[in-house]
């Protein structure tokens, strides 16, 4: 399994970094973002009865949510946008033939470039903590980086679950791109989720992922996790991991098969 | 029929698309063969005659609506697509790819001693897959195809777009080390000495009819 990672990562960093530049153009835009969010938090320092409830400046509160939703985001449009690329370049065939190697090409292309995803991260809020003004502690950032690692299986589902409904309408990743940046705004990226409606911010709350990542991070990052939220958010994250690995697994084979059955392939607009 | 456990066996075997729907289509007639292990078999028809539904069939890329097919094989397919690896990738790296995905421990400098042999193999091996004739990109294909873990190869006219030098260098390796392997392919015409029929072993033919012919 080792071996094969290895393969499937140099594969994708070759097709995302095809020279060392390219890395360095990532890693200054990831800097203008910052300065960009930095001056913008000045610009709009809101009123402090809305963050009271984190206990965090505004810039702290637009980094994690801009930031600490990227991994989630990307892990759920990566499997579908991994299979279109098999299909474009023509190798679908060839990851459909022996049990389970498309799943696991497309979980370990996922994996992969989360991998490099995560490296960044890690960098972005270091230099925000040594240069900015990010009221996280170190221990904090390493909580944080850690939360993103434990949700990646629920957001993998979700991706698994778009990719099915990929697979049967033979379109929609632009779709699944807008979902996932609506889903963003609304569990509170850039402002709190509690200036939504009340029935709004209580069903975002307990049903969406984005939500409960968010939450569970930026309470971690101020120190004002309760041991029972930290309990109703593991519980969900739990019941939401199973369900939606489950979900995502059992729709994408069965929606395999009826493309399998068909035998039409894919016919992409380029 | 008798058949052991390594044979490729179709009874009376046809795709349907839309069955039971008003565009139910057969795209060949029914087919019923028996291919034993380490036989080679061609399918020979026309154009649109089915051939590569067929392959793709015993390949477990699309189902069998009626009739049986057996197999246990794992198969290593080759479709007759011009590109079937990943462009950005050099030949090399995408025979490591590909061999890596099924078989994890492969003997990198014995494949490339063996395909050397192929004239256009070592500049299709450093050059870009996008950058590769077709020629190059065939080889390539091929050579995944024998090297790859599986013991049943299919190969969907497989030495179409090569001159006549590589074709005779890839059969002769064929000839010397995958004389284990079980192999169909699929031609437009019976294969001749001068074509692709150059094959130490014996082989045979079952000629596919479209459901018009």
């Amino acid at each position: 399994m080792i071996t094969l990672f290895k393969l499937i990562f140099l594969k994708e960093y070759k097709y995302y970094y095809p020279e060392k530049k390219y890395i360095f153009i990532n890693l200054v835009t990831e800097l203008f973002s910052l300065l960009v969010l930095m001056m913008m938090s000045q610009a709009f320092e809101l009123k402090t009865q809305f963050l009271s409830e984190y206990d965090i400046s505004y810039f702290t509160f637009l980094l994690i949510g801009e930031e600490c939703l990227k991994i989630p985001s990307l892990t759920l449009m990566l499997p579908t946008r991994s299979f279109k690329q098999l299909s474009i370049e023509g190798v679908l065939d060839r990851h459909l033939i022996g049990k389970n190697i498309l799943r696991k090409t497309l979980i370990l292309s996922t994996l992969s470039f989360v991998m490099i995803e995560f490296v960044i991260l890690a960098i972005v809020l270091l230099i925000a903590k040594l240069f900015m003004s990010l009221q996280i502690s170190f221990l904090g950032i390493f909580s944080i980086l850690l939360i993103q690692l434990l949700f990646i299986p629920i957001f993998l589902g979700l991706g698994f679950l778009s990719l099915a409904i990929f697979i049967k309408l033979r379109r929609g990743e632009g779709f699944i791109t807008k979902a996932s940046s609506v889903l963003t705004v609304l569990s509170g990226a850039y402002f709190p989720a509690t200036l939504f409606p009340e029935f709004m911010y209580g069903f975002l709350n307990n049903f969406s992922p984005y939500n409960i990542i968010l939450n569970i991070t930026r309470s971690v990052a101020g120190h004002t996790s309760t041991t029972i939220n930290l309990l109703k958010y593991s519980s969900l994250s739990i019941v939401f991991t199973i369900l939606f690995v489950l979900l995502g697994i059992f729709s994408y084979e069965k929606l395999i098969n009826e493309y399998k059955r068909k035998n039409t392939g894919f016919n992409f607009l380029l | 029929m008798t058949n052991s456990s390594n044979d490729v066996l179709l009874e009376d075997a046809c795709k349907v698309y839309g069955k039971d729907t008003l565009e139910e289509f057969r795209p060949f007639a029914p087919v019923s063969f028996q291919l034993k292990d380490k036989e080679l078999l061609y399918i020979i028809g026309a154009n649109g005659s089915g051939k590569t539904t067929l392959l793709r069939a015993i390949a477990d890329l699309t189902t069998i609506e009626e009739g049986r097919l057996t197999q246990n094989h794992d198969v290593n397919f080759l479709s007759s697509n011009e590109s079937q690896m990943f462009d950005q990738l050099t030949g090399l790296e995408n025979i490591k790819y590909f061999l890596g995905l099924r078989n994890q421990s492969f003997d990198q400098q014995k494949i490339i001693n063996r395909w050397q042999e192929v004239p256009a193999f070592n500049k299709a091996l450093h050059t870009k897959y996008n950058l590769c004739s077709k020629g190059m990109k065939r080889i390539l294909d091929l050579c995944v195809a024998f090297e790859d873990c599986g013991s049943l190869v299919l190969l969907d006219e497989p030495f179409h777009g090569l001159d006549s030098e590589n074709r005779d260098a890839i059969i002769n390796i064929i000839n010397q080390d995958f004389l284990d392997k079980t192999i169909i392919i699929t031609a437009q015409n019976i294969p001749s000495q001068s074509t692709d029929g150059a094959f130490n072993r014996s082989y045979s033919i079952f000629e596919l009819k479209g459901v018009n012919q």
